[in-house]
């Protein structure tokens, strides 16, 4: 046998465009769940740009950058620390849905690392399209309320690369808490026998 | 086991006839002793190497099927293939063949919820074959369908197994299935009991009922 197999490819291959594939069919099969996700790390990448938003505006005004910042990040951390456990609670479940496709995929050849990747991808997928969102819903929101509270021309004088610092930040923030919480669970039923995946159905 | 073999484990339920399938196709790890797939140790190669056997060497059919269910029939076939690194074209080409061969020339493009359960079955058996398999495991591939489906699926298995040179292993309580067998092996509390050439055995209906009773049993 393993002449024949070194004949051939060494290992068995899972293509990107199959891996996009999968994810997407994996996030369609999720429907609102995957829309609650991702609409969870939008709601905590907006309230940390909020907050650095105000923070760039408020040095602008008094000049009391520090004493704002450390405060208001603690809060930050905590909503960040919800939605990475609200993130690894869905893909939990969401893995758990899909054992017995798994174990398909594993029986025909998968390796752990082809499960690994679909589920990474998925996570990639809601993480930028959170980040997004959330990154300009909390950059606006931050502009408005100063605007309204203390004048449009104060938010003129912060520097446009601030905000598009702030921007960029939330976007990798939110990328990385999505992976971060997808970890585990795409490791964990990445790493299941085949058999075992197979049997949870019945 | 011999090459070209088709032969039937039977036995009553708990019996290990499902374990025994899932042992030889690599899916769960034997607490001791060794598969041996050509001569080789299938629990002595790495996880990836391992993959690799599943992939090539061996085709599953299963009682419910398992088609993933957003690909459609020939995306389904085509699925080993992408495993094994062949291109998008020699996949589509080949589904499209081993989709004919098993009557579902028609039926290219539809998702499995779209077929009937035979027509599913069929699917999964061209699925098994796509790697052209040494051996093919199925594990009641007709204990969800209904008695003339199950016939054809059978003749079909049979079929394609004398066509394609293939070793067919089948767990199974089905009379039909054990009609077409070379060899029959009868499995008891996870020790195979006896294996005999088909010829040998003349099982009635009736022994079947027997056994199924004695399951059914306190």
């Amino acid at each position: 046998m393993k002449q024949t197999l070194t004949n051939q490819a060494k290992t068995t291959t899972f293509p990107i465009t199959q891996v996009l594939r999968f994810s997407l069919e994996d996030m369609k099969a999720k429907g609102t769940r995957s829309r609650i996700t991702a609409l969870s790390i939008m709601l905590s990448v907006a309230f940390m740009v909020f907050l650095s938003t105000m923070a760039s505006i408020l040095a602008v005004m008094v000049g009391q950058t520090a004493t704002v910042q450390t405060h208001y990040y603690l809060m930050e951390i905590i909503a960040l620390m919800v939605c990475f456990v609200g993130v690894t609670n869905t893909m939990l479940m969401s893995v758990t849905e899909r054992f017995k496709e798994i174990g398909v995929m594993k029986c025909l050849g998968a390796r752990d690392k082809h499960v690994v990747i679909v589920f990474l991808f998925e996570a990639l997928i809601l993480g930028i399209l959170g980040g997004i969102g959330g990154a300009l819903a909390g950059l606006g929101i931050g502009m408005i309320t100063f605007g309204l509270q203390v004048g449009w021309e104060l938010i003129t004088l912060v520097p446009l690369h601030e905000y598009a610092r702030h921007v960029v930040t939330g976007l990798v923030t939110a990328v990385l808490l999505s992976e971060a919480g997808s970890l585990y669970p795409a490791y964990y039923v990445a790493r299941l026998k085949p058999m075992d995946a197979l049997r949870h159905e019945l | 086991m011999r090459r070209g073999e088709y032969v039937s484990i039977l036995g009553p339920s708990g019996s290990g006839k499902t374990t025994l399938l899932n042992l030889i196709g690599g899916l769960d790890a034997p607490t001791h002793g060794a598969v041996l797939i050509d001569n080789e140790d299938i629990f002595g190669l790495s996880s990836t190497e391992r993959a690799l056997v599943r992939c090539r060497k061996i085709g599953y059919i299963f009682q419910t099927f398992n088609l993933i269910p957003f690909l459609s029939a020939i995306d389904n076939v085509s699925l080993p293939m992408v495993f094994a690194g062949n291109s998008r074209k020699d996949r589509l080409e080949r589904a499209s063949e081993l989709l004919q061969l098993v009557g579902l020339e028609d039926r290219l493009n539809h998702k499995p919820a779209e077929l009937s359960g035979g027509q599913q079955q069929r699917v999964a058996i061209a699925r098994a074959l796509a790697n052209s398999p040494s051996i093919i495991l199925a594990d009641e591939p007709t204990g969800n369908l209904d008695l003339s489906t199950g016939l054809a699926i059978v003749q079909l298995l049979y079929r394609l197994r004398s066509e394609m040179g293939t070793t067919v292993i089948c767990a199974t309580h089905d009379l039909k299935m054990i009609e077409v067998s070379d060899r029959i092996a009868w499995l008891e509390d996870g020790v195979i009991k006896q294996i005999e050439d088909k010829q040998g055995v003349t099982l009635t209906a009736a022994d079947l009922q027997a056994m199924n009773r004695e399951e059914r049993g306190p």
